[in-house]
């Protein structure tokens, strides 16, 4: 039994979030039951656990900004790894600075309390903060990625890593195995690091290196194949005993939120949704070998950006844009139509989960430059946004096998009830911050907490099942 | 027509609004040409870009 922060009088109130990117709520379930992973399992039986929906699309970059300003892409502006430049179809990769919306950490700064960020994605190039931010993937070097400076050659020194070599580790077993415990290590030791060192209101810390063992394993671990098996044990009990030894050093006071961004599954199948526009008309190039959409024909009326998001083609926002603004509504209505018959020729399934139009999927003032469909992956089937592909199917590449998955993200709150969901990650944000008892403003999320439980006593509470 | 109705037409319909899109104006990049490779061969090698 355990009582919310609020009503824990004078002790400070702080909140400490413990990302496991990619980690299904389905598999942790799976996990935990059969007795591995004991402080998570711990964990849990006094918490509430809930599957979560992922961002949309479901990417990290895009997933986590989701996370950190309570704000669905429409809100934010970033809506994946990579997008077009603004009036052209270059393509660029957006990153912190095209963040212009407020953070939580500017939300909890602007009251005097201090964050403590390390490895979130999508938070490269590092800027000052009311606090200490480790910029995370895709961050290209440590360089920029540090503030406050002082940091920066403490990381160094320690040998942090921002993430795995990933062409190294998607090439063999044992490259992805030494890199995997290397980079969690020393991430590990950053976190003690600045645990010990640094104030902190809000600590928030990713552990992406879960992300990187299911991208190159999951489907050979769900297949059974022993090594592959016991790599993931061997990891996940790292990481449980990371868990357990936070949950036993956190200040009293604290309350502890673990999740994830996505899910995770087996990969069967690519659809190269570039490859499908071709083949029904929509898209074409003005070169029989397409390195990006830049050589787009103007004559095409949608495109596609991984994973899932198609464009249509717009004359007046990008220089080889041909579909008047009028003529927009009539060509997605078509695409919609059309996607019905995305099915994979060997088995008729649908090669995506959910089709959902942009006014459905996004809500802010980026919304309008977000795509006009998104599909949700479905397990089985990744969504690659290819220029180059010819073959709407194929095999996953080599040395990959594993992808996300849209749904099973999981959300646990130590001693909270939670209101009815469904659960969003843009609920995080005022959620912690409600915590922190900071009123959100502005935001798009809404607490997850049930407002019965908020400094009520509450018992173990787990749902989710 | 009222006024107000009058005005209310004259607001451009969103598909004719000016879009605000995230991303670099000109010379804002943060990223250098080997960041942009670093970033696409980390992306290439967990499947995106591909």
């Amino acid at each position: 039994m355990r009582r919310l922060g609020r009503e824990r009088g004078a002790q400070r109130r702080r909140v400490f979030v413990l990302g496991l990117d990619g980690t299904p709520h389905s598999w942790l379930r799976t996990e935990t039951a059969a007795g591995r992973l004991p402080n998570l399992a711990a964990l849990f039986r006094s918490s509430s656990v809930v599957p979560m929906r992922s961002s949309l699309p479901s990417v990290s970059s895009t997933a986590w900004t989701t996370f950190l300003t309570g704000r669905d892409p429409g809100g934010h502006g970033l809506f994946g790894f990579m997008d077009c430049r603004p009036a052209s179809h270059e393509l660029y990769f957006p990153n912190l600075q095209h963040v212009t919306v407020p953070t939580i950490w500017d939300a909890l700064g602007a009251r005097g309390k201090r964050s403590v960020l390390l490895n979130v994605p999508g938070t490269y190039p590092a800027r000052p903060i009311p606090g200490v931010l480790v910029s995370g993937f895709v961050a290209p070097s440590l360089d920029r990625s540090v503030h406050p400076p002082r940091l920066l050659a403490r990381l160094k020194a320690m040998g942090y890593r921002i993430d795995l070599d990933n062409w190294a580790a998607r090439g063999g077993f044992e490259a992805l195995e030494t890199d995997l415990f290397t980079t969690f290590e020393r991430r590990a030791e950053a976190i003690r690091m600045l645990l010990a060192e640094e104030p902190w209101d809000l600590f928030v810390t990713v552990l992406t290196e879960t992300d990187r063992l299911y991208h190159f394993l999951w489907n050979t671990m769900a297949a059974g194949d022993e090594r592959a098996v016991d790599l993931f044990h061997r990891f996940h009990a790292r990481v449980d005993e990371l868990a357990g030894w936070l949950f036993d050093t956190l200040p009293d006071g604290t309350e502890l939120i673990a999740l994830s961004d996505h899910g995770f599954a087996a990969e069967r199948t690519d659809v190269f949704t570039n490859a499908w526009l071709r083949e029904r008309g929509y898209l074409a190039f003005d070169t029989s070998e397409p390195k990006g959409l830049a050589a787009i024909s103007p004559a095409s009326t949608v495109y596609s950006l991984d994973p899932g998001r198609f464009y249509v083609n717009r004359s007046g926002r990008r220089p080889r844009g041909s579909v008047p603004p009028e003529r927009a509504g009539e060509v997605v209505e078509r695409l919609v139509r059309d996607l019905a018959d995305l099915r994979d020729p060997a088995t008729g399934e649908l090669a995506y989960g959910r089709l959902l139009r942009r006014e459905d999927a996004y809500h802010g003032p980026f919304a309008p430059a977000g795509p006009d469909v998104v599909l949700t992956l479905r397990p089985g089937y990744e969504l690659k946004g290819s220029s180059a592909a010819r073959s709407v199917f194929g095999p996953p590449g080599d040395g990959l096998g594993g992808m996300h998955a849209a749904d099973d993200a999981f959300l646990c709150v130590r001693g909270a009830t939670l209101r009815d969901g469904p659960y969003d990650l843009h609920d995080l944000a005022p959620t912690i911050l409600e915590l922190l008892g900071v009123e959100p403003e502005g935001l798009q999320g809404r607490s997850v907490l049930a407002p019965a439980a908020v400094g009520a006593t509450v018992g173990a509470v787990e749902v989710g099942r | 027509m009222t006024a107000t109705q009058d005005s209310h037409d004259e607001v451009p319909a969103p598909e004719r609004a000016p879009v605000l899109e995230a991303g670099p104006g000109p010379g804002e990049d943060a990223y250098s040409a080997s960041d942009e490779e670093e970033i696409a061969a980390r992306l290439e090698a967990l499947g995106y870009l591909e």
